[in-house]
């Protein structure tokens, strides 16, 4: 059984007359516990189909199934619902707020699940463990280095147990080390039972993966 | 979960507490506004119902006016005007008192005109406000003596020069511990002898009665002032339930005494403490519309700076409202916490207002109570939520567009925007 299906997904930008196809007639079938590649060179349509599949945009054409059911005819608050509840997000810029410590960071995702505030915390602190973190709690971001960014930001994508962590250009930003860090963190994520779905147009980043999609203007190869 | 957002809520505040503090400025205003009109409306109501405390229902008063066409209330102004260009209105006599006195419901009542003298006492001098009036006045006004009593019908009526005196004319002309009766004070190059001293009364009508003198209506008339008219009458009626027939029929009569066929050409009105009720109460609700359409302006002010406010936060923040989205913050938990911000800037200019608004009321009684006015300061829970009440309403109401702007962000879009 699919986790998730895509059946003739495409997604166009107009300005004015003009259309430009970002992600055209994609099918697609991902398993529950794959860890999944999407590469492809800049502007090929890796990030909309991404965020296609990770709820944070429509189609304007085709069917998106998650487990079964027709995500398309789905409304704000049940879109809402399956962001929080069934995936995790790793972005290439971290999205941490400014203001806050790791710690609460972590917990935002929590808060929107209304997690009590004693299982908030202990879930946070765990998750932070996790990523090897624990000593770097009551951090700000601007106190944490890159790769620490973005394992705070993997805490915060695991805080709710999601099915899927989309992570899109994770280690963009990270020097060498760190990337080869947080692609163990995922490697590890996904032999825990995790779907892993990543995009990157990096060869050494998505040969931590086990299956690799390849996109060229918006197509699927 | 609602516990968390609002702690955002507030952070957001806390990050930015000038701006927070600007905005809610005209909040504040309005809001003091309201509390000052109630308050000091309040405040106005207790004053003035001292002030008349002596004014019974059974009561009428008859006062000249300066005949005219046109409404009640231009009548009133344009008496007014009349009398402060020299116009005199010199029919209403003694006669007519007699007369009205008369009238089956009229149990008693007396006339009276107002003027103004010098009066010596040895090398003191004072100059106090003269009421000429009939005997009944002790009776109709309720007065009370520290010493001797008030003159009679009798004394009136055979021009007696006697007269009795409010207690700073006493104090002034005789100083403070003595008995000034039997003693002589001239006025107009005459000698009246003093019988009756009156107790401190403060003010009434907001007239200072201690410093008035009063002599016999006909004395004074002939003696005193150098008139054969009064100006006004006070009449007390057996049964105030036939008031209007009362009414009716006094005017018929001095109508008749007056030589006056058409009720336009009156040169007298009766008024009855209805009237001057009315008149009270026109006045302060006027007052208090005007002050509260002031109030609504800058509460509306405020709240479009509220909502102007709210627009930039939006903006600032589309980024962290892209990233709650992205983590599963449904439409509404992103709309309550940019309401519940508008609500939390408005509430804090609310209560700054509630506490201006009463600050400026009390020293409004502060200041009227040293110059001897019975003005209360008051402040009632119900006002303070009022207040309040209206600031939440308008949080609510002028964050509530920002808000939706706020939910209705596609999450993709917001957290580019950074
Ligand atoms: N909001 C938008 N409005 C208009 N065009 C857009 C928008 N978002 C993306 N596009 C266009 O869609 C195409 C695919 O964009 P997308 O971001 O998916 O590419 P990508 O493969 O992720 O590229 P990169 O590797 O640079 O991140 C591009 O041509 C882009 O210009
Ligand atoms: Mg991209």
């Amino acid at each position: 059984m699919a986790l998730i299906e895509l059946k003739n997904v495409c997604k166009s930008y107009y300005s004015g007359s003009l259309e430009t196809k970002a992600v055209c007639s994609a099918n697609l079938k991902i398993k529950s516990g794959e860890f999944i590649a999407i590469m492809g060179p800049s502007g090929s349509g890796k990030s909309t189909l991404m965020n296609i599949m990770g709820f944070l945009d429509v189609p304007t054409r085709g069917r998106y199934y998650f487990e079964n059911k027709k995500v398309t005819s789905f409304d704000e608050d049940s879109l809402a619902e399956i962001r929080n509840k069934k995936v995790g997000f790793v972005f290439q810029f971290f999205y941490l707020l400014p203001r806050m410590t790791a710690l609460d960071n972590v917990k935002i995702p929590m808060i929107y699940a209304d997690v009590k505030d004693k299982e908030q915390d202990k879930r946070a602190r765990k998750a932070l463990k996790q990523v090897g973190l624990g000593h770097r709690m009551k951090n700000r971001p601007n106190e944490l280095s890159g790769g620490e960014q973005q394992r705070v930001a993997i805490a915060r994508a695991l805080t709710n147990n999601p099915k899927i962590i989309f992570a899109d250009e994770p280690t963009g930003n990270l020097d060498s080390v760190s990337a080869k860090e947080i692609m163990k963190i995922f490697e590890k994520l996904n032999k825990e039972g995790k779907t892993i779905i990543l995009v990157t147009h990096d060869s050494k980043t998505a040969s931590y993966a086990k299956r690799k999609i390849r996109l060229k203007d918006g197509l699927i190869q | 979960m609602i516990k968390q957002i609002s702690k955002m809520s507030m952070n957001a505040l806390k990050e930015n507490p000038v701006r927070s503090i600007l905005t809610t400025l005209g909040i504040i205003i309005g809001t003091a506004i309201v509390i000052i009109v109630l308050s000091v409306g309040a405040g106005i109501k207790t004053l003035i119902l001292d002030q008349i405390t002596s004014l019974t229902p059974e009561l009428l008063y008859v006062e000249i006016r300066v005949p005219s066409s046109g409404t009640r209330f231009e009548k009133e102004s344009h008496t007014a005007q009349s009398l402060g260009a020299g116009v005199q209105i010199t029919t209403m006599k003694i006669k007519d008192v007699e007369d009205v006195l008369k009238l089956q419901n009229i149990e008693s009542g007396y006339g009276m005109a107002i003027g103004q003298s010098k009066f010596t006492h040895g090398s003191n001098e004072e100059t106090a406000m003269i009421f000429a009036v009939g005997s009944e006045y002790k009776d109709v006004e309720g007065l009370k003596f520290s010493n001797g009593g008030f003159f009679t019908d009798r004394e009136d009526k055979a021009l007696e020069q006697v007269i009795v005196i409010g207690s700073t004319v006493k104090e002034r002309l005789f100083g403070q511990n003595s008995n000034p009766i039997g003693q002589k004070v001239k006025v107009n190059k005459q000698s009246f002898e003093v019988i009756g001293v009156v107790e401190e009364m403060g003010t009434r009508y907001f007239l200072n009665m201690d410093e008035i003198v009063y002599i016999p209506i006909q004395t004074a008339q002939k003696k005193v002032l150098g008139i054969n008219y009064i100006q006004a009458m006070a009449l007390k009626m057996k049964d105030k339930n036939y008031m209007e027939v009362t009414v009716e029929q006094i005017e018929k009569l001095l109508r008749k005494n007056h030589n006056i066929k058409d009720p336009e050409k009156d040169d007298f009105v009766v008024r009855t403490l209805d009237d001057s009720m009315e008149i009270i109460d026109t006045v302060t609700n006027g007052i208090s519309i005007l002050l509260f359409l002031l109030a609504a302006i800058s509460l509306v002010v405020g709240g479009v700076g509220i909502m102007n406010v709210m627009y930039v936060s939006v903006t600032e923040r589309t980024h962290e409202i892209g990233l709650k989205k992205a983590v599963g913050a449904a439409p509404a938990a992103i709309k309550f916490q940019f309401i519940f911000e508008a609500v939390l800037i408005s509430l804090l200019g609310g209560i700054l207002g509630v506490l201006l608004g009463a600050g400026i009321s009390w020293l409004v009684s502060f200041i009227a109570n040293l110059v001897n006015f019975e003005w209360p300061f008051v402040i009632s829970s119900f006002m303070i939520i009022f207040a309040l009440s209206i600031s939440v309403i308008l949080g609510i109401t002028f964050g509530y567009a920002p808000a939706q702007k706020a939910a209705s962000l596609n999450p993709i879009d917001a957290l580019k925007s950074a």
